[in-house]
């Protein structure tokens, strides 16, 4: 059985990702631009229904 | 449920078989010591679909809001192009639009056939794909143990060579293999053309430790989700990555969609090919029969509705808010949402503790975090601690 012990869950120091610039990221501004102008994720009902798949494993 | 607010339903996953083409080693169906599918029906028949649709459409015009129904399985097109048809057309005759209709497949029987079918009643294909062949055939292989990435690839190219199917092709998705090369993975998940790309952990719990993972302290899947938010976060053309984008979006403020992130409600509903309703199938992975009620619920003997509202059906909803007391004193609790519920799993204390992948999601907050701070102050910050 595993151990549950709440220290070991902290985060590693600041893990760092080399070489990213998060301002040109494409991925992020996309992200930020749809929370600033919706506020949240649903875009419209087709789009979030179209997309929204579940798991097979 | 822990908002007071009545319960919605937003997903139903029908399992319309009960078998697999494929043997894939990691399937939480299969291989987690639960043979619940030996006594299911192989495939849904003809009368259980239509008790289905009728059913659910009593819900939609009873909640007004949409909600999505994904064929599941086992492989969901073993069900073959004939039944599929029925079934399909029933559920679209009580589900119009905008309700979403999908189908998540292994890709291996997914021919021309079956597309028309497909095409016709407008159903989102979702194809699961682990990555480059070498990963995917480590996992992904049929009964006599033959990799299935050549069939899988064949089937995406098929659909995405048809102007009427292309649409439907909503995404891919990929189980985690830690020890396997991120920015790789990325890559090859790209190239399927897919708009959106989701990945997944690993099951396991408290008591029987996932897969690759050393230790409930050890990182191995933050560091390799890590790896793929790079490979995310530096292409010019990023299509959509389901997972990272929830917790980015959170942490920028605003909302998640996916199971297992962040603290939103999550309606799901789960019907075997026998008719019977049972709990978020995923809870599988914590001890055999731990997804099925007490009672056991069946659309040819209950209704829907009367077990939506029922206390029973709350209770069960209510389970996915985490309830460790670490949890709950967590920073990251409203972005990691105390992760998947059966990955909460230990048999001395129930649900009651944090995921298993407790230092792999702090591991990735913080470096998500990392890069939200290098961002301009007049970007949105984040609401959550």
């Amino acid at each position: 059985m595993t151990d549950l012990n709440p220290k070991a869950f902290k985060a590693d120091a600041a893990p760092k990702l080399v070489g990213l610039k998060a301002i040109d990221s494409a991925a992020l501004a996309r992200l930020i631009e749809e929370v600033r102008n919706t506020g949240d994720a649903t875009v419209d009902t087709t789009a979030y229904n179209r997309t929204y798949h579940r798991h097979n494993r | 449920m822990p908002s007071g607010a009545p319960f919605v339903l937003d997903t139903v996953l029908l399992k319309v078989a009960s078998r697999c083409n494929l043997n894939c080693s990691y399937c939480y169906v299969y291989h987690m010591g639960d043979d619940a599918w030996r006594s299911q029906p192989k495939r849904m028949s003809v009368d259980t679909g239509e008790r289905i649709a009728e059913q659910l459409g009593e819900v939609f015009r009873t909640q007004g809001t949409p909600f999505s129904v994904v064929l599941h399985g086992g492989e969901p097109l073993l069900l073959g192009r004939k039944r599929l048809e029925t079934l399909l057309a029933s559920l679209r005759r009580a589900l119009p639009h905008p309700c979403g209709l999908h189908l998540q497949t292994n890709g291996v029987l997914l021919n021309d056939d079956i597309i028309d079918v497909l095409v016709a009643f407008d159903v989102g294909v979702s194809i699961s794909i682990d990555g480059p062949a070498q990963t995917h055939d480590a996992f992904r292989v049929d009964h006599r143990g033959r990799g299935s990435h050549a069939q899988v690839v064949e089937a995406i190219a098929r659909l995405r060579a048809r102007g009427d199917a292309s649409p439907l092709f909503a995404g891919v998705l990929a189980v985690i293999d830690p020890q396997s090369e991120p920015a790789a993975v990325y890559a090859s998940l790209k190239s399927s053309g897919a708009p959106g790309i989701d990945v997944l952990v690993r099951d396991g719990n408290w008591d029987h430790l996932p897969f690759g993972k050393a230790a409930a302290a050890t990182t191995e899947y933050g560091v390799w989700l890590s790896g793929f938010l790079q490979a995310y976060l530096t292409d010019p053309e990023p299509p959509r990555v389901r997972l990272l984008d929830d917790m980015l979006r959170l942490l920028l403020g605003g909302r998640s969609q996916k199971e297992g992130v962040g603290l939103s409600d999550y309606g799901i509903l789960v019907i075997e090919p026998d008719g019977e309703i049972q709990k978020n199938d995923t809870l599988k992975v914590a001890h055999a029969g731990a997804d099925r009620f007490e009672h056991r619920w069946n659309i040819h003997s209950d209704q829907l509705m009367d077990i939506l509202a029922s206390e029973v059906y709350a209770a069960y909803h209510t389970q996915q808010q985490p309830t460790s007391e670490i949890c709950k004193a967590c920073p990251d609790l409203e972005v990691c949402g105390g992760g998947m519920v059966a990955h909460r799993w230990r048999a001395t204390t129930g649900y009651e503790n944090p995921t298993i992948y407790c230092a792999d999601q702090k591991h990735l907050i913080a470096a998500m975090r990392t890069v939200i701070a290098d961002l301009s102050p007049r970007e949105p910050t984040s609401t959550a601690a």
